[in-house]
């Protein structure tokens, strides 16, 4: 998989995630309409669609994502239509639909004067609008992981309230530490999304991740 | 390093009689400061400074010397960098500006300059740096004309990126009852960087506190590894924020991950001060100065009910709780006051006792009954107290020492008063309520990572800092 750099897609780096045993949505990968059905079958309605492909950054706003598919029909027509769309490559995930739960991100970068550093922040607004995200410096330690977790503003939707059950604050700290070992044990990865993670009432789900590899080990790019 | 900062005799070159001349001054500071080793000069022209003659070769001076200072024009600094090393000499201090700083040829200079090094074993500072001050035996090489008189011996060493920022920390170190043990501006750090002098500093004996101030982090792992393994508390001012790496971030994370937000968790995660100024820079040594604070509660006594006031919200911004007081002690303090007219909390309002005596006994009284983390004293008074005023605060360095717990002293008065009670008392005096507060929160964060960290490693957890009694 990491052979090369550029941009690897969500298929590659949640099977990266789930080898860090971070958990992810169940996902399979379809080349037609009627493999994307068969896969949505196996894997339980609805189903989220997603076109597959390296260079695409923005896929949803290139309507190469669709979500809440109920049903084979919704599937089949979703998958021809998009397939259909992006001629190259033609290849779709489809992902079993997980709902509820509360949006984070957690995220890893090389910086140049201190390495491997990891991100923690809630989702959505929370991240785009208010840039309320926590660094560290990988490796994390356990007090680290849950320095980040006390350390973002929003802290409070963790708890729960309004109706809501607290999360499950330890598949947090799991998911933290998982992706500072993949930082730490991955020179080569420069850039890695996980956005969103879904922090379920038990457990967790990555929906979708991106990653960015360079060719060779990239350590040089620390100065020394 | 040792040599360096300890040598036995020193070359200064570049010494002239004119009174302009640079390299003459550092002769002057040493002298000025004491400096006890064998003292050489060499220099275009014959003459003498200070009684010292200057030759016109370095093959006047003796082999072997411990270091050699050089401020000549950038261009005859790589031979007579030569010249050192054909005589021995090991550590160079090269003050001269004009290198890597200024042009093109200068950054040729300087690879002339490390291979030099590199061929005859050598070590050295800068260059374009003010250099090298150790308070402990007298060396002090900037080539401004210093003052002794204000210098004060301590248990901060400073490391800066700047040689008029050194300067200013050694003044304010000195200023706040602190002191100072080295100071070292480090220059183009062509050689030797920011890392070798805080490991060398770590492990020196005299130095109990580090403040650095840095304008860019070469190696961040290299300074977090240092800072993680330290006995000795580390201050780093950190400016220029808005140097930015310039890549394209194609990730959320990457656009998010400013190098300033980068560095603020990275000396959060390995237990540095992070300062944002000169004053709190200060107010952080002049904290750990104290006796350690080990927890978070906190009794404010204070004259003015309005001072009263801002310290009570300085101290819950810091994270400390005023708990409220015993009935016993209130009773105990009730029978200072001459009249029964203001309500007994924490924050103590003294309000109507004049005596300042009685503040010193009130003080004492609440450290034996209460045990406090730490208490903040805050005197407000005018020039015709001061005498009283300075009473107290000879007495309350004394129940400092003799308790062995932190009293943070904030004194507001008139003029310069502030500065004339430090005269008074070895104890760090603060000139504000925030600094007071955000000097014993560091000091209760330094213990409280200590405790972390030996937690997590099994080490023994001791305060570092002990006290130093001036000079």
């Amino acid at each position: 998989m990491l052979t090369k750099s550029g941009v690897l897609t969500a298929e590659q780096t949640l099977a990266l995630c789930q080898a860090y045993e971070i958990p992810i949505a169940p996902f399979d990968v379809a080349n037609s309409p009627e493999e994307a059905v068969q896969a949505a079958d196996r894997l339980g309605y609805p189903v989220a669609l997603k076109a597959l492909a390296e260079q695409l950054l923005h896929k949803s706003d290139m309507g190469g994502v669709a979500l809440g598919l109920v049903d084979a029909t919704a599937v089949q027509r979703e998958a021809a239509a998009m397939l259909a769309r992006f001629a190259h490559p033609a290849r779709l995930m489809v992902q079993r639909m997980v709902s509820g739960g509360l949006e984070v991100i957690l995220g890893g970068k090389r910086d140049r004067s201190f390495g491997p550093v990891v991100m923690f922040g809630l989702g959505g607004i929370y991240v785009e609008v208010f840039s309320d995200v926590v660094f560290r410096v990988a490796p994390l330690s356990r007090a680290d992981a849950e320095e980040m977790i006390e350390e973002v503003r929003g802290k409070r939707l963790l708890e729960g309230g309004r109706g809501k059950p607290p999360m499950e604050r330890e598949t947090l700290i799991k998911a933290l530490l998982s992706l500072s070992r993949m930082l730490v044990e991955n020179p080569r990865i420069t850039e890695v999304d996980i956005n969103p993670l879904l922090i379920l009432e038990r457990g967790a789900a990555a929906v979708d991740a991106r990653a960015v590899v360079v060719a060779s080990d990239c350590e040089e790019q620390r100065t020394s | 390093m040792q040599r360096i900062f300890y040598p036995d005799s020193i070359v200064v070159i570049g010494v002239s009689e004119r009174p302009e001349n640079l390299a003459r001054t550092i002769v002057t500071n040493l002298c000025a400061f004491g400096y006890k080793g064998g003292l050489f000069a060499v220099g275009r022209r014959e003459g003498a400074v200070q009684g010292i003659p200057i030759g016109t070769s370095l093959d006047q001076v003796p082999d072997g010397l411990d270091l050699a200072v050089i401020l000549t024009p950038a261009v005859t600094v790589p031979d007579l960098m030569e010249a050192c090393g054909r005589k021995g000499i090991r550590r160079v201090v090269i003050e001269s500006g004009g290198f890597g700083e200024f042009s093109q040829e200068g950054r040729r200079l300087e690879q002339q300059l490390l291979e030099i090094a590199r061929r005859w074993d050598m070590r050295f500072v800068g260059p374009n740096c003010i250099s090298v001050i150790n308070l402990e035996n007298g060396l002090c090489l900037p080539f401004g004309t210093m003052s002794a008189v204000n210098v004060r011996l301590g248990p901060v060493s400073v490391v800066s990126q700047s040689g008029g920022v050194s300067l200013t920390y050694v003044d304010r170190f000195c200023m706040a009852g602190v002191g100072v043990n080295k100071a070292v501006s480090i220059g183009n750090k062509t050689d030797l960087d920011e890392a070798d002098y805080l490991a060398y500093l770590l492990q020196d004996p005299g130095t109990e506190i580090v403040c650095l101030y840095l304008e860019s982090i070469g190696d961040g792992r290299k300074l977090m590894d240092l800072a993680r393994s330290s006995t000795k508390p580390i201050i780093v001012h950190k400016v220029n924020r808005g140097e930015a790496s310039h890549r394209i971030a194609l990730s959320h994370t990457a656009a998010l991950a400013d190098d300033d937000r980068m560095v603020s968790a990275a000396f959060r995660q390995a237990g540095i001060f992070r300062a944002e100024d000169f004053r709190e820079s200060v107010a952080i040594a002049q904290g750990l100065a104290h006796p350690p604070v080990r927890r978070n509660d906190l009794v404010v006594i204070s004259r003015s009910g309005g001072h009263a006031v801002i310290a009570a919200d300085a101290a819950e911004r810091h994270g400390f709780r005023l708990a409220p007081l015993p009935s016993e002690f209130i009773e105990r303090v009730r029978a200072f006051f001459p009249t029964d007219v203001i309500a007994l909390t924490n924050p103590i309002d003294l309000g109507v006792i004049f005596d300042f005596d009685m503040y010193a006994r009130i003080v004492e009284d609440c450290l034996h009954m209460l045990s406090p983390s730490a208490v903040l004293l805050i005197n407000t008074y005018t020039l015709s107290e001061a005498e009283g005023a300075h009473r107290l605060a000879r007495r309350v360095e004394e129940i400092v020492r003799e308790s062995g717990r932190p009293i943070a002293f904030c004194v507001y008065s008139q003029g310069d008063e502030s500065q004339v009670v430090q005269q008074h008392t070895s104890l760090p005096v603060f000139a504000e309520i925030e600094d007071a507060v955000r000097g014993l929160a560091a000091s209760r964060d330094w213990n409280r990572w200590r405790a972390r960290r030996a937690d997590a490693t099994g080490e023994v957890c001791m305060h570092p800092v002990r006290r130093h009694n001036g000079c």
